[in-house]
């Protein structure tokens, strides 16, 4: 089995923290109308996913 | 609405010392090779300051949403009946004198165990008037529970 590099290792943990704000932010926002969390996560997982993209270029480094 | 506020807020007074923490942990990160070192670092340092954020953001709705209310509820009324799964609403309102309400649905078992300590009992001929189970307040803070329906609401603040 492969090992994961140390920067897909970093994106993992950004992509499930901000899928977590994005589950958290939505209920917040059916409860409150409260939109903070759901911004940052949706933000945060969009720049995860840009990130991703940029890093599977660059040379390996695991 | 006041909720976003209160956080835009707490973002405002928190931008530095997030930001300088995010820096000190991608300097780590970059240390030990979980972000590329040059340009190629940079969106890492925005995700490290995003995550702190999103932390920050999490934190408090975790407070205001489950152990606040859990909190207070075994404080007025014994117990928490109301979890967070029925929670169906919440709202904080106020800057200087915050106050937070939530509503939850109950089920039948736990509203008619309520029912029968209400402080106002509903008079039946003047038509339904809310079932309080908790009143109080002093010069600063007030705090009320009751029910309506089949939900339980309280309000904790200051006023």
């Amino acid at each position: 089995m492969a090992v994961p590099s140390r920067r897909s290792v970093f994106l993992l943990l950004a992509a499930m923290l901000s899928v977590l704000s994005v589950g958290a932010g939505a209920w917040l926002f059916w409860l409150s109308g409260a939109r903070h969390l759901l911004l940052v996560g949706g933000l945060m997982l969009g720049l995860t996913v840009l990130t991703w993209i940029w890093w599977r270029r660059l040379p390996g480094d695991s | 609405m006041a909720y976003d506020g209160a956080m835009l807020l707490a973002s405002i007074v928190l931008f530095i010392p997030i930001l300088a923490i995010a820096a000190i942990l991608h300097l780590i990160l970059r240390k030990l090779r979980f972000v590329p070192a040059g340009w190629a670092g940079v969106p890492g340092y925005a995700l490290v300051a995003f995550g702190g954020y999103a932390l920050l953001f999490l934190g408090s709705a975790l407070q205001m949403l489950v152990l606040n209310p859990a909190n207070l509820q075994k404080e007025y009324l014994g117990r928490a009946y109301g979890t967070p799964l029925a929670l169906r609403s919440y709202e904080h309102s106020g800057f200087q004198d915050p106050a937070d309400e939530w509503h939850y649905l109950l089920d039948e078992t736990d509203l008619a165990a309520l029912k029968r300590s209400c402080i106002v009992q509903p008079p039946v001929a003047k038509g339904p008037e809310p079932c309080v189970l908790y009143a109080d307040r002093d010069e600063r803070w007030f705090a009320e529970v009751w029910l309506e329906g089949n939900e339980l609401r309280m309000i904790d603040g200051l006023h």
